[in-house]
């Protein structure tokens, strides 16, 4: 398990935990990133923003960017 | 048939998540001209329009998108407002046929709070590009409510779209339990809806009861003040808290769950809706962002990008800029003086006033058209998102977000939809950081000033020095939001969270249309503050303590010395401008573009008088300015202080309070580096 910010971009993984505030929780559920999805990592500055994508056998959703600060309180294990 | 009254108004509002196209069908459906562009957050106020449908009268309202009926931003709040507070007649659901995911998560929420609504399937034009095809008709059974397939930039379906409203005007309700959370939390519903019931039925006039009940189990923090501000509130509240506690012991997340359900749901709507016509193979937008958001690779083409763009709006524009230059201060000013019957007064006020004050603004018309060209190049194709995305990172280290970068390119063009643009903002010291430091991006007024200066003294370096402007306009603003995060807004900021649409192939007829609207107001400002500022200023310039100076004044230094422009310029020139060797012309250009800044270059123009090679050539040989004042001159213009209309703006988002913080710091900052640059000239001998 690692944070998201940390991940391999181009790899494929799994969400296991959110940390922090309501707030952020239901935002990012309201975008479709919650526990147990799986998500796609296109792109990722070191120190930076990264670029996911849902994954999902039901077509396409546009990407999102997520800080550094938020995309290290996504936990993530590689699929 | 009747055409003698119409019925009683009825409000149609447009929700759905960002991106998905609202604005576009509010123009189509209205004839307005809705703001529209390819990044989430480009409507932040709710916009009302009407729509005649036989003898019916419909009030249709755009609203901002969102993703969910909790709001963060400001502009969120708006919209969630809006749906659910003020009980519009009909909801059109507005669904992204490209992004149908997250546009259910959204249709769901709000069919779960009883509105009357249809669905909008918007964008299946470019879902088919991606390879995917939607039963609409099959959507509509399972959601309860009719849906209409649509193309909102081409119109397509819009008709459709308008029986339905029609239709739907009669009344038609929402089905409440698409959604089935379980049995343990359905069980949970019923009980907080008895509760409900007996102890707040006022609130169940408003509210469907299961909404309510779902809220309070989720904890949804506006829904319980919501029922706490009845009376019997309390007890409803103490008793969901036992309810939710005993349901925690079977879900340890309960909220979760519930997402989760509604998510399984969706996913179980979208198997049975789509069918892929296409095998997934690598888009465009896939492509093109390996590049553009490429670490490295994706820096060097945001500057390639941007340069270009700089250059496009340059090279095009130029020798359209000299020609109006040599039509209006040239052909059209000596026809006037030449006139025989025109009384000496009118012909000076006229040629010496009108025509070289707004003509010489107008001259760059077409260097501010093409600039607006590339601006709705960059909103449109879906470029702003990713400019966010790549300076996220350097943007963090001054305490904002790369969103604040989309305010700040929109400010390039004009600093009043900038200000206006940080409501999307989510974080609340971040937003007002990024209020106060929009004024520093370079709007398009400014881009006349600097023309002119840099033409006038740096000749062949001008495009270059004109550049620098840029550069140092987002580095003020960066280095200001700095020390506001530091100092006055302080805490750290909720984070970077949004969503990078697929490029799109901008459509001739938007680019057009945005880039006519901009123009317009640009023009009309010529027609109305900017005129109205030359005249005055012309008056000052020929009257004086002593009376009327005669038209002479203005080509008699001598004259116009002892003419009430005259004296004004001078309480400044011989004061606070001294150090920075600027003339007493230059001072009274100053003063008044603090009302728009355009006007700089229309007092310029009436005082020194512009001759047909153009304001900078008379510049030139007068020798106004040397490098060093005029490059601390254009700087001071960058900076000083927003125009009166930017003002306005930071005044009614933030308060009086903030408006006259950001003219105070604008002035001292302004004067301070100008004063530096000078200081700095002379020090090395550069002057
Ligand atoms: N190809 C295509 N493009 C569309 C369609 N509808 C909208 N667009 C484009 O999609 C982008 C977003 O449209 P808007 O109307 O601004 O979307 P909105 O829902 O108002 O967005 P926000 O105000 O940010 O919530 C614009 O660039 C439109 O030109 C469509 O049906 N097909
Ligand atoms: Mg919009």
């Amino acid at each position: 398990m690692m944070p998201l910010a940390f991940a391999r971009p181009g790899s494929l993984v799994r969400v296991i935990a959110i940390r922090g505030g309501q707030g952020v929780h239901a935002k990012l559920r309201s975008l479709g990133i919650m526990e147990g999805r799986l998500l796609r990592v296109v792109n990722l500055m070191y120190g930076g923003p990264v670029i996911v994508e849902i994954v999902n056998d039901v077509g396409p959703s546009p990407k999102v960017a997520l800080g550094f600060g938020i995309s290290t309180k996504i936990f993530v294990e590689e699929v | 048939m009747s055409i003698e009254k119409t019925r009683k108004g009825f409000v149609v509002a447009l929700a759905g998540v960002p991106n998905s196209g609202k604005s576009s069908i509010f123009n189509k459906l209205t004839g307005g001209k809705a703001w529209v562009g390819n990044w989430p957050g480009v409507t932040i106020e709710k916009k009302v329009g009407t729509l005649r449908l036989d003898s019916v009268e419909v009030e249709v309202v755009d609203l901002p998108g969102i993703y969910g009926l909790t709001a963060y931003s400001l502009d969120e709040i708006i919209a969630r407002n809006f749906i659910v507070e003020e009980n519009p007649d009909l909801v059109i659901i507005v669904v992204n046929a490209t992004n149908l995911e997250r546009s259910l998560y959204l249709a769901l929420s709000i069919l779960e709070l009883g509105a009357n609504a249809i669905v909008a399937l918007n964008m299946i034009d470019l879902a088919r590009e991606q390879g995917i095809e939607i039963d609409y008709q099959k959507l509509s059974e399972l959601l309860g409510v009719p849906v209409v397939p649509t193309v909102a930039v081409t119109g397509s379906g819009l008709q459709n779209l308008k029986k339905l409203i029609l239709e739907r005007a009669k009344g038609g309700k929402a089905r409440l339990n698409i959604v089935n959370y379980g049995d343990d939390v359905e069980n949970a519903i019923k009980k907080v809806e008895e509760l409900l019931k007996s102890n707040v039925p006022e609130l169940l006039k408003k509210y469907p009861s299961r909404w309510i009940s779902i809220k309070l189990l989720e904890w949804d923090e506006d829904v319980i003040r919501k029922v706490k501000s009845y009376a019997g509130g309390d007890e409803v509240i103490r008793e969901v808290e036992r309810i939710r506690a005993e349901l925690q012991n079977k879900i340890e997340d309960l909220e979760l769950y519930m997402t989760e359900r509604r998510y399984q749901k969706i996913l179980e709507i979208v198997r049975s809706i789509v069918r892929q016509i296409k095998p997934k193979g690598i888009t465009w937008t896939d492509l093109l962002d390996s590049v553009l958001t490429h670490r490295v690779l994706g820096v060097f083409s945001a500057i390639a990008v941007l340069y270009m763009l700089f250059r496009f709006a340059f090279e095009i524009s130029t020798p359209f800029v000299d020609l109006f230059s040599l039509l209006i201060n040239g052909y059209l000013h000596d026809w006037i003086l030449g006139l025989k019957l025109l009384p000496p007064w009118l012909a000076s006020l006229l040629a010496d006033g009108i025509v070289n004050g707004v003509g010489t603004v107008l001259s760059f018309l077409p260097l501010i058209t093409m600039f607006f060209l590339g601006l709705a190049f960059l909103e449109d194709v879906g470029y702003m998102t990713r400019i966010a995305y790549l300076v996220d990172k350097v943007f963090s280290k001054f305490g904002l977000s790369g969103k604040t970068v989309i305010p700040l390119v929109i400010g390039f063009g004009c600093n009043v939809p900038a200000v206006m643009a940080t409501r999307a903002i989510e974080d609340e010291n971040e937003r007002k950081t990024a209020a106060l430091i929009a004024p520093l991006a370079t709007c398009s007024a400014r881009l006349p000033v600097y023309m002119v200066i840099a033409y006038a003294i740096f000749k062949r370096a001008a495009g270059g020095v004109v550049l620098s402007m840029y550069v140092w306009s987002i580095t003020l603003a960066l280095l200001v939001a700095l020390a506001l995060r530091k100092f006055v807004f302080k805490g750290s900021s909720t984070g970077f969270v949004m969503e990078m649409p697929p490029y799109i192939m901008p459509r001739p007829d938007i680019i057009s249309m945005k880039m006519w609207e901009r123009t317009k107001k640009f023009l009309r400002k010529a027609g109305t503050v900017i005129l109205i500022g030359v005249v005055f200023i012309w008056l000052l310039s020929v009257t004086g303590p002593s009376g009327f100076l005669g038209v002479n004044a203005l080509s008699s230094p001598e004259l116009l010395e002892h003419s009430w422009a005259g004296l004004l310029g001078r309480v400044f020139s011989e004061t606070v401008f001294k150090p920075l060797g600027w003339d007493w012309r230059t001072s009274v250009a100053l003063i008044f573009g603090f009302i728009a800044k355009e006007i700089v270059v229309g007092t310029m123009a009436i005082l020194y008088g512009v001759g047909e090679k153009g304001l900078p050539a008379t510049l030139a040989k007068l020798h106004v300015f040397t490098p060093v004042t005029g490059y601390a001159f254009m700087l001071f213009v960058l900076i000083y202080v927003p125009c009166v209309a930017t003002m306005a703006t930071i005044r009614s988002e933030l308060g009086s309070r903030y408006m006259l913080f950001a003219l105070t710091y604008e002035l001292i900052l302004a004067y301070l580096l100008a004063l530096t640059v000078v200081g700095f000239g002379h020090l090395i001998g550069v002057s």
